[in-house]
């Protein structure tokens, strides 16, 4: 039904004119960044990963909301990755969205009946007021907003959070599309509705055969609602596969520390948590290499160390007061080092040049073993003091039992 | 609440679970109607004058926020937000209200160096560590957390509800979390309160409210939660009331599937069903 090869999204950062004149590289947001899936008839497949993982970009250019910067989509055989809007139009019949929060997706000047009944109108599919009513009350009885009469006129704001939901379904479905992109349909909604809104979903799903891309961020319910899951991070798929074998024994280790930081609603399974440390980094200089390199507690010399690990390695220093004072004294601040690919580089004066080298060195000693193993040299030129690491493994994606993982464990 | 207990107020949209804290916090809106009594150690912070409470709130009792980007001044520095707030209210020399700070934020993994730099320039983990630190720089005995991790990933979300658990066995500090995240209340609290339509419905050890639960919300509430192992969905019929016409009776009974005729009049009393678990349930025998 959907094929996704290699899609790309970068969204330009903006920067001030003066910048600009200093700033050779335009700055992109890789929001995402090479993903490739397959979606099947009848499928529910989700998309899942922590905020600015890229999941609703990818969600976003499928309907052609957002522009594929290159890879290509394919709905239904046909390449609608470069199709001009006006043959987008009429496949938006087939493909459509609901959005995150309904407070804001439905039009607060337009009645429930003027919404839900709205695609009708755009797609030239029914033009008489009455018809278009009919096939509305239909749709709503279908999604449980009853007494459909009278939520007819009534406007957004008259409707709980549950009931706006159920209209932003009804409004997805009256086209009769095949494909249904749901982005975080459930999150805004109360625990005590929640289920409500998942399960009429899929009924929907059973009664139009509908497929879904389900995009969250909250596992539990991915594991609930979808047949297969694609684990994304910072613009990549890292794991793909049946949504039970991802939760019964996760392979790439982002799943893993994924699958251990939720919560468990059980004080009797209280356990202490190995959690990788930091946030998720910018996506505009997305680490090199694995992009979970620096965060992740299974790391190897090969994923992809690079000098900003190590001047970040140099400010963690900094926040123990007496390796930080010794740092401090021998080789300065952390900010006198410049750091540019592989190379993180200081200036130094030439008499000194042996002291700082044999105390970087020590310093790369201390470090993590995968990172220290990771530096290729410690070198001088022309004045500057430049530590070299080894350039990263190439990393693909490889079939791991039921799964593809993009991993160099595997 | 006794000194260094963890105690969750939980409950969903518009219960009042934030109301609460800021009623304890005494940042109810001008004009707000307050009754009833708030006894922080035998004094009732309702009848304390401004300056009295202006000393203890932040010395004694502190409040962190779900949204830390909205508390902290954008113009100012992390650097002067401390000061303003250690000097607000102890006359210490700048140099030891910095030592303090530096201390505060190596406590909570902030590399001193970003001082001087602006909320901005943090991540939304780091902002909720540096709002945790600014809290606790004047080692409050009460700290009121209002869903502390709610705008924050579900990683960064284990590592800041991790910081506060060491917090609490570190300094004896008592920690009021109010959530609407169930899982969050069995990781983290020893006592829970669960709240409906403004008022606890339930309220005892956490053990024996996610085991045992006698109140039918907080059994419905419980078996709606969609964790790793659900097997099957369950929801609760209708929706929360309207607070300007709060339903008569138990304010559960339009959704209960218990309700007899008696719930409609009877306001339930908050009623002992085990020894410290108590449950505003009319017919809680039924459910022990």
């Amino acid at each position: 039904m959907l094929d996704v090869g290699n899609l790309r999204v970068y969204y330009p950062v903006k920067v001030p004119l003066i910048q600009r004149f200093f700033q050779s590289e335009k700055p992109f947001v890789h929001a995402v960044d090479g993903v490739s899936f397959t979606l099947k008839a009848g499928e529910i497949f989700g998309l899942v990963g922590e905020s600015g993982c890229g999941k609703t970009t990818i969600g976003r250019a499928v309907l052609r909301l957002a522009e594929a910067t290159s890879g290509t989509i394919k709905f239904e055989g046909v390449d609608i990755t470069r199709l001009p809007e006006s043959k987008v139009r009429p496949l938006r019949q087939r493909m459509q969205i609901i959005f995150q929060d309904p407070h804001a997706s439905l039009n607060p000047a337009m009645s429930i009946g003027q919404a839900i009944g709205h695609p009708l109108k755009i797609h030239g599919l029914a033009w008489l007021e009455a018809d278009v009513r009919k096939e509305v009350l239909g749709v709503m009885r279908e999604v449980g907003l009853t007494p459909e009469e009278q939520l007819y006129d009534k406007f957004p704001r008259d409707l709980s959070g549950g009931q706006k939901q159920r209209a932003a379904i009804a409004r997805a479905i009256i086209l009769k599309p095949q494909l249904i992109v749901a982005d975080e349909p459930v999150s805004m909604l109360d625990m005590s509705i929640r289920a409500r809104v998942l399960q009429l979903m899929l009924d929907l799903k059973e009664k139009y055969h509908l497929t879904y891309l389900f995009i969250t961020h909250d596992l539990a319910t991915a594991k609930f609602i979808c047949d297969r899951i694609a684990i994304m991070y910072l613009g990549r798929i890292v794991e793909t596969g049946p949504a039970k074998d991802i939760y019964e024994s996760p392979k790439h280790p982002y799943t893993r520390a994924l699958l251990q930081a939720i919560p468990i609603p059980d004080p009797l399974k209280r356990a202490p948590k190995i959690l990788p440390k930091g946030e998720v980094p910018d996506a505009i200089h997305p680490p090199m290499g694995c992009r979970f390199h620096p965060r992740c507690l299974a790391v190897l010399p090969t994923c992809g160390w690079e000098a900003r690990d190590f001047l970040d390695y140099l400010e963690e220093r900094r926040s123990n007061p007496e390796k930080g004072r010794e740092d401090e004294l021998i080789i300065g601040s952390p900010d006198v080092w410049k750091a540019n690919g592989l190379e993180a580089g200081r200036p130094c004066e030439p008499e000194n040049i042996a002291i700082i080298t044999e105390y970087v060195r020590s310093v790369m000693r201390e470090a993590p073993a995968p990172m220290a193993q990771a530096l290729d040299d410690i070198k001088v030129k022309e004045g500057r003091i430049i530590v070299v690491f080894r350039l990263p493994a190439t990393l693909s994606p490889k079939k791991v039992e039921s799964r593809l993982v993009e991993c160099l464990l595997y | 609440m006794a000194g260094g207990e963890t105690v969750g107020i939980v409950g969903e949209t518009g219960c009042g679970k934030s109301t609460l804290g800021k009623a304890i916090l005494s940042i109810l809106p001008p004009r707000t109607r307050v009754t009833g009594h708030l006894l922080f150690r035998r004094t009732d912070l309702n009848t304390l004058d401004r300056e009295a409470l202006r000393r203890l709130q932040g010395e004694e009792i502190a409040l962190i926020f779900q949204d830390p980007m909205t508390r902290l001044n954008p113009l100012m520095t992390i650097e002067q937000h401390f000061l303003e707030t250690i000097r607000a209210h102890q006359k210490v020399s700048k140099r030891e209200a910095l030592e303090r700070t530096m201390a505060a934020l190596t406590s909570m993994r902030v590399p001193e160096s970003r001082i001087r730099n602006y909320p901005h320039e943090f991540s939304g983990g780091m902002r909720q560590r540096i709002m945790i630190a600014l809290a606790l720089v004047l080692t409050p005995s009460l700290l009121v957390a209002d869903e502390p991790t709610t705008s924050l990933d579900v990683i960064v979300e284990a590592q800041i509800l991790e910081i506060l658990q060491d917090l609490k066995r570190n300094y004896r500090m008592s920690l009021l979390l109010i959530t609407h995240n169930l899982g969050i209340v069995a990781e983290v609290c020893d006592k829970v309160a669960v709240l409906y339509a403004g008022k606890v419905v339930e309220q005892g050890s956490v053990t024996d409210i996610f085991a045992r639960p006698v109140h039918p919300y907080t059994r419905l509430l419980l078996q709606s939660i969609i964790h790793l192992d659900t097997k099957e969905l369950r929801s609760i019929d209708g929706q929360p009331p309207d607070l300007l016409f709060p339903p008569s009776g138990c304010r559960f009974h339009p959704r209960c599937p218990y309700a007899k005729p008696v719930c409609h009049e009877k306001v339930p009393p908050l009623e002992q069903f085990r020894s410290g678990q108590s449950a505003a349930c009319l017919f809680g025998k039924d459910f022990v």
